[in-house]
């Protein structure tokens, strides 16, 4: 019996990493069509979309499986529930994801209003912060989880003044608005691809430990 | 999932214990010289990590042995190709990663060679920028020597012929300033120890004449300090600060060149204050092309050298309003820092 659950649980914790697999490779895919104004990177980004999505599906059913079949408790329950809930970020992550790479497309058919630096900074740190979350769940290490998290917090800041200068390029120049517009949705989507993993690492560290953030 | 794996809370972040190697496991020690990392799998599972491989995948050593290949190298795509086979350049979170299956496939004894190629792509990506730059900034002053000579071809009157030679001169002079940048950047380390004194005796030489038609003063602290680093290269950075802050500051303006040792971070401190108004974007102006609100000449580049040579030395270059400059009206400070000779082993 016990020897079932491993299986199943480590099926499922394989495909979660996937799915961390295809959210990286979508966030690099969409930093291309963005920074370096590759507009047909895009449709590579929605078609990893479907996956992430596919991913999602069959998760969710095998998370109920198992919860069903095998009724686990303590560590595995926290294991197999932390990973049904973590789907719909990750999921949000991956259509965030398409967003960046649409607007990106859409930005790459004209010159650009600056180089995107606080942009750049924001979508390292996200890779950052799914790459500390991904190796913290298969490490089982708390530490790196909550280091994950609180990563979050620079690209709020992050956020916040590329608002602040995208609002000042407006005000000066007003022909500069649709771009801006457009800026401030990508910077938006970053931040909440920011919210997303942290919500997954804090996930990931209430496994291991078992305690709550206050 | 309980007890199987056990936790390994002493790691560090993946990046954080770069520079420390552990030993491979499950290969010949002899892959621990190498740069690639090398993953032995077979049935599915990781049979081998060498040294590099650790490093790159941050993981346990001891832990990482007997679990599935996706739990080890948390990418798909290195999962698929293990058992595909062939070869593939791909992202991996901020870093491009060049893979190469070992025959066997995921079922039987094979493995993986991986090159992280992040430098590589980088390097490729800044020789294309510089290409491009260098392409733009020779477009321009060549077009206009060709059509100039082209109207000299049909044997103009004196005086446009005259104008036009002029004009022509100039657009060579642009080209000689953009080689003489040229030749600086990619001119071969010549590293030595001196006083900050000795480039900047020359710098101002350079720009005696600039500075004086601008009527701005100079005034000079600390040109005593010792650095150590290519004296050529200095010049450089000193003629474009000084140049930038005659040029962009009031006419009349002063000047200040101040040079000081930061003895517990072994460098030498420079900052060229002008008496400039506050500027937009500070950060901006060190990247090609920006020339900030101004319509004097230049190719935008200044900046961008500065750092790219300051760089070169491990220090660093920054600009930033100075409230307190200028008897407390401000100032716009634009600094390096060099090495000290003290930073030597």
């Amino acid at each position: 019996m016990r020897e079932a659950l491993e299986k199943d649980l480590r099926a499922v914790g394989a495909d979660f990493i996937r799915m961390f697999s295809s959210c990286q490779e979508m966030l690099a895919l969409s930093s291309r069509v963005l920074i370096d104004a590759q507009a047909h990177v895009a449709d590579q980004v929605r078609l990893q979309d479907r996956q992430v999505d596919a991913l999602e599906e069959r998760l969710e059913t095998e998370c109920l499986r198992i919860i069903v079949k095998h009724q686990p408790v303590a560590s595995d329950l926290r294991y197999t529930a932390g990973i049904l809930r973590s789907l719909t970020d990750m999921e949000r992550i991956g259509d965030y994801c398409v967003h960046v790479a649409e607007d990106g497309r859409l930005l790459a058919q004209e010159p650009p209003l600056k180089k995107y630096i606080n942009l750049s900074q924001m979508i390292a740190r996200c890779q950052m912060m799914l790459e500390v979350t991904s190796r913290a769940f298969t490490e089982r290490d708390a530490e790196a989880a909550g280091q994950a998290a609180q990563m979050d917090a620079d690209i709020d800041d992050l956020y916040e003044q590329t608002q602040r200068e995208l609002i000042t390029y407006m005000l000066e120049d007003t022909r500069t608005i649709t771009k801006c517009v457009t800026l401030l949705r990508v910077g938006r989507s970053l931040q909440r691809i920011g919210d997303h993993i942290e919500n997954v690492s804090e996930r990931v560290r209430f496994w291991v430990t078992g305690e709550r953030i206050a | 999932m309980n007890g199987e794996r056990p936790l390994a809370r002493d790691q560090e972040l993946p990046g954080v214990n770069a520079g420390r190697r552990e030993a491979g496991v499950g290969l010949p020690p002899l892959l621990d010289l190498l740069d690639a990392a090398v993953i032995g799998i077979e049935d599915g599972r990781v049979t081998g990590l060498n040294s590099a491989a650790i490093e790159l995948f941050a993981v346990h050593p001891q832990l990482a042995i007997g679990r599935p290949v996706i739990e080890v190298l948390r990418n798909h795509r290195l999962e698929t190709l293990a058992d595909t086979g062939g070869e593939l350049e791909m992202p991996a979170g901020a870093r491009t990663l060049v893979a190469r299956a070992l025959p066997g496939g995921l079922t039987r004894s094979g493995g993986l060679v991986i090159t992280d190629v992040t430098a590589d792509r980088e390097r490729d990506r800044q020789h294309r920028e510089v290409l491009a730059t260098l392409a733009h900034e020779f477009r321009t002053p060549v077009a206009g020597i060709k059509s100039l000579l082209d109207a000299l071809a049909t044997d103009p009157p004196s005086d446009v012929r005259e104008r036009f030679v002029k004009i022509a001169s100039q657009e060579a002079e642009r080209l000689v300033r953009l080689t003489e940048d040229l030749t600086v950047s990619f001119q071969t380390h010549a590293e030595r120890t001196f006083p900050l004194a000795d480039s900047l005796d020359r710098s101002i030489n350079l720009l005696n004449r600039e500075l004086a038609e601008r009527g701005a003063r100079l005034r000079v602290s600390g040109e005593g300090v010792m650095v150590r680093c290519d004296p050529e290269k200095l010049v450089q950075v000193l003629v474009n600060l000084l140049q930038n802050a005659a040029r962009h500051g009031p006419p009349g303006g002063v000047v200040r060149l101040a040079a000081a040792l930061a003895p517990h971070e072994a460098l030498v401190k420079v900052t060229v204050t002008d008496d400039g108004p506050e500027l937009t974007d500070y950060e901006q102006l060190f990247e090609p092309h920006q020339r900030g609100a101004t319509t004097s000449p230049g190719t935008g580049m200044g900046l961008a050298i500065v750092r790219s040579i300051v760089k070169g030395w491990n220090g660093a270059a920054w600009a930033r309003r100075d409230a307190q400059a200028n008897a407390g009206r401000g100032g716009n400070e634009f600094g390096f820092s060099a090495p000290s000779p003290e930073a030597r082993p």
